[in-house]
């Protein structure tokens, strides 16, 4: 930190033209430029003047922001891309990223229609081994005589969405009687209901 | 020779009489088996409806079942699948209650004596025949998926209401681990065929309120219960959506009722 001989000067000082006349003699013409702010140690400077600056507690990135990050972190989609789905535009999706709240007005219910579709991509992203592009695939997948899970996500079904994904990662299910592939395990202690 | 049943005892008859409620425990001074005897006011027949028309009224034998009725805190709900299953507003049966076996001849002279006979509501005399034979095959799951499983219960007893959630009869699950991760499939028993489409959404639904942390849905599946195998019914864990309150409008399962 920069060496200041700060209590002398600051009872005297006015002005820099003054300070410079008292402190250091012959009166300057024009005022002694000083750094504006000083951030450069524990305390910060605003000219000579010691000043205390609470520390600043860090700001939460909002929800919506986080989502649209981790949906698209999940999908690999571009912002357009994602826009579409939500039936904005893409400077919205933008605007939100960058931390701007969602307004009503312009958006309506985004944040809600934002959630739904995490809530769908980060199932598929999981059920997908957390692989961007095999995610996004799965989601563009059109099953003959269905519709893809985009499709059902821009329609605002994520219920038919997800089922859509689901149907597109297994095989079909074949005639016959309906079968699992799971059998209960033995050791079934805990009591489901009471 | 008349029977229990011709002098309209049934499976759920409610009387009120003084008779002893024992139990064996083991003694604390002693260290022995001993019995633990106490009296009982108020009892309702657990014995089958058949049994009752094959045993005659004067029989001495101790062969009818009764069950303790209880009326202090009663349960909330109407659920067959709970410990405690309601008879009637304020009246529920416990399942570890002690349970006396009486002959025919007591039940005869007692009624006979004028003690208070009722008999149950029929929709709750159904759901106390279902009761009982439950009582030694509820739902249970190993205790690493019991979060999971109790969630999907509770959110489909949560999600019953809707119009969908009325078409299903059971829902079923099947649990397996993917890298360490526990996926899980739902299967719903449907009445028609129709309805899959729509009830199928409806479990999909569910499945995304389910925290994946928890677990995640990957096979979504109904049917009738003529297109679901036996090996499906006897290797899933049933959701079991008939332990849910029941409600006016629905129709209620069918019991052992004979």
């Amino acid at each position: 930190m920069r060496e200041r001989n700060t209590s002398a000067r600051r009872s005297m000082m006015p002005s820099a033209t003054l300070y410079d006349s008292l402190a250091l003699g012959e009166p300057l013409l024009r005022p002694v430029p000083h750094p504006a702010v000083d951030t450069r140690g524990s305390i910060w400077f605003v000219g000579d003047w010691a000043v205390d600056v609470p520390p600043s507690p860090p700001r939460p990135i909002p929800e919506a922001a986080r989502l649209i990050a981790l949906v698209r972190d999940r999908t690999g989609w571009s912002a357009r891309r994602l826009a579409a789905l939500l039936g904005v535009s893409h400077s919205t999706v933008r605007r939100i990223a960058g931390g701007q709240q969602p307004k009503a007005a312009h958006s309506g219910n985004l944040p809600l229609r934002l959630r739904a579709v995490y809530d769908v991509v980060d199932r598929i992203y999981l059920l997908q081994h957390r692989d961007p592009s095999a995610t996004a695939h799965i989601l563009d997948e059109v099953i003959p005589g269905h519709r893809s899970a985009v499709s059902e996500l821009r329609d605002g079904n994520p219920a038919a969405a997800y089922l859509a994904a689901i149907d597109a990662l297994r095989p079909p299910r074949s005639p016959g009687l309906l079968t699992g592939d799971r059998p209960k395990s033995a050791g079934a202690t805990a009591p489901l209901h009471e | 020779m008349a029977s229990l049943y011709d002098e309209e005892w049934r499976q759920g008859t409610i009387f009120e009489a003084a008779l002893p409620l024992d139990a064996v425990v083991l003694g604390k001074a002693s260290g022995q088996p001993e019995r633990r005897m106490s009296t009982h006011g108020r009892w309702v027949l657990a014995t089958q409806d058949c049994d009752l028309d094959q045993t005659d009224k004067s029989d001495t034998e101790p062969s009818i079942e009764l069950r303790p009725v209880f009326t202090k805190d009663p349960p909330q709900d109407w659920g067959i699948r709970s410990a405690r299953l309601l008879l009637t507003e304020q009246e529920y049966v416990q399942s570890t209650s002690p349970r006396p076996v009486v002959s025919a001849a007591i039940l005869t002279a007692l009624k006979a004596s004028g003690i208070p006979v009722r008999q149950i509501d029929p929709s709750r005399k159904r759901a106390y025949t279902t009761w009982l034979g439950k009582r030694y095959d509820r739902p249970a799951v190993p205790p690493e998926l019991l979060p999971i499983a109790r969630k999907i219960a509770d959110t489909v007893k949560a999600r019953r209401n809707r119009a969908a959630g009325a078409k299903v009869r059971d829902v079923l699950m099947q649990f397996g681990t993917v890298d360490g991760q526990i996926r899980y499939s739902l299967f719903a028993v449907l009445d028609q065929a129709a309805d899959e489409p729509e009830v199928r959404v409806w479990l999909s639904d569910i499945a995304l309120q389910i925290p994946p942390e928890l677990g995640v849905a990957d096979q979504i599946e109904a049917a009738t219960a003529q297109g679901i195998s036996l090996e499906l019914v006897e290797t899933a864990y049933s959701a079991d959506i008939t332990q849910l309150t029941w409600r006016p409008s629905t129709p209620f399962p069918d019991g052992a009722v004979m």
